[in-house]
């Protein structure tokens, strides 16, 4: 009774796991992240069938009347699109 | 004794005639490369700034006089079907005044940007200058070149300063003072130029009122707390 209980929760919980992995995949990713991390996100995640699209979400122009001198910061937002066959098929 | 206490009297207001001078110009402020996550500028952030200049009895007056705004533009481009949005701004003041006292060595920055009244009141910076023997003609001015490092106000900026002997007026644009003879050009880093394009002077003294707004009197460590909040 206790193994099939035990066996029963296994096959729950990885099942789950499993349903939660390919919603990631089916789904496009966004992520917020600063343009020097870019590179290093799509190295560690990147996969040769996806595709990661990378645009300039805001870029800001602050005047420093102290010093004179313009402070730009920018912030890029990256989608992730899954180009696997299965889903580009349709 | 009466005629000489006249010709005394006259000689006194003939040396502080030829003492009483001003001098007036209109200086541009050319922003060419921003700092940050990117060097390159837009086109609203890199557009010139204009000032009027005064300088009188020691004390000199630097007012913007061209119209600045803060600004955001959004703009779209479409990729895979979808619309993403661009959002640039551009954060300028509205007002903004340099003022410095060369005798008392009071400096006070007063401005407006983003609907905020800001008014810095500071020492005036004593610059360390290095005179180079270099020279070169600015808008008509033979001018000599000298270097400085700026490490007020949170910056550490290479100053390159292009003076004329020929107005003997130790004072230049900003903060930027103590040469033999009057600033023509400012260089911040390689990304700020600050030049005058006209000068003229006059005999008669310019009274020079110390400017003011609505914000309260604060120290530039003072202000940069305040404005961490």
């Amino acid at each position: 009774m206790k193994k099939l209980l035990f066996t029963a929760i296994a096959v729950i919980a990885f099942s789950g796991l499993a349903m939660a992995n390919n919603e990631t995949k089916t789904t496009s990713a966004i992520v917020n992240l600063q343009f020097e991390k870019e590179e290093k996100t799509k190295t560690n995640t990147l996969e040769e069938k996806d595709v990661w699209f990378c645009y300039k979400i805001s870029e800001s122009s602050s005047y420093n009347f102290m010093t004179k001198e313009t402070t730009v910061t920018t912030t890029y937002q990256c989608t992730w699109y899954d180009l696997s066959p299965a889903l580009t098929a349709e | 004794m009466k005629i000489k206490l006249v010709i005394l009297f006259f000689l006194a207001v003939l040396i502080n005639q030829s003492y009483s001078q001003t001098l007036k110009g209109i200086l541009t402020e050319t922003p060419l490369k921003g700092i940050g996550d990117e060097t390159n500028l837009s086109k609203k952030a890199a557009k010139p700034m204009t000032f009027s200049y005064v300088f009188s009895e020691k004390k000199s007056i630097q007012n913007l006089i061209s119209i600045e705004k803060s600004a955001i533009d959004t703009t779209y481009i479409e990729k895979y079907g979808k619309k993403y949005e661009t959002t640039s701004s551009v954060s300028r003041p509205t007002s903004l005044a340099y003022y410095k006292d060369l005798e008392t060595k009071k400096y006070k920055v007063v401005a407006t940007q983003e609907a905020k009244d800001v008014n810095i009141i500071e020492k005036l910076t004593k610059f360390d200058w290095r005179l180079i023997n270099e020279s070169k003609t600015i808008n008509g001015y033979k001018c000599k070149k000298a270097t400085t490092t700026n490490t007020a106000y949170n910056s550490n900026q290479s100053i390159v300063a292009w003076f004329t002997e020929a107005i003997p007026v130790n004072d230049g644009p900003a903060q930027y003072h103590g040469l033999p003879g009057f600033i023509i050009q400012i260089e911040i880093n390689d990304n700020t130029t600050l030049t005058f394009d006209k000068l003229v002077f006059s005999k008669e003294n310019t009274a020079i009122a110390e400017p003011n707004n609505s914000a309260p009197e604060l120290s530039f460590s003072d202000y940069s707390k305040q404005s961490a909040k």
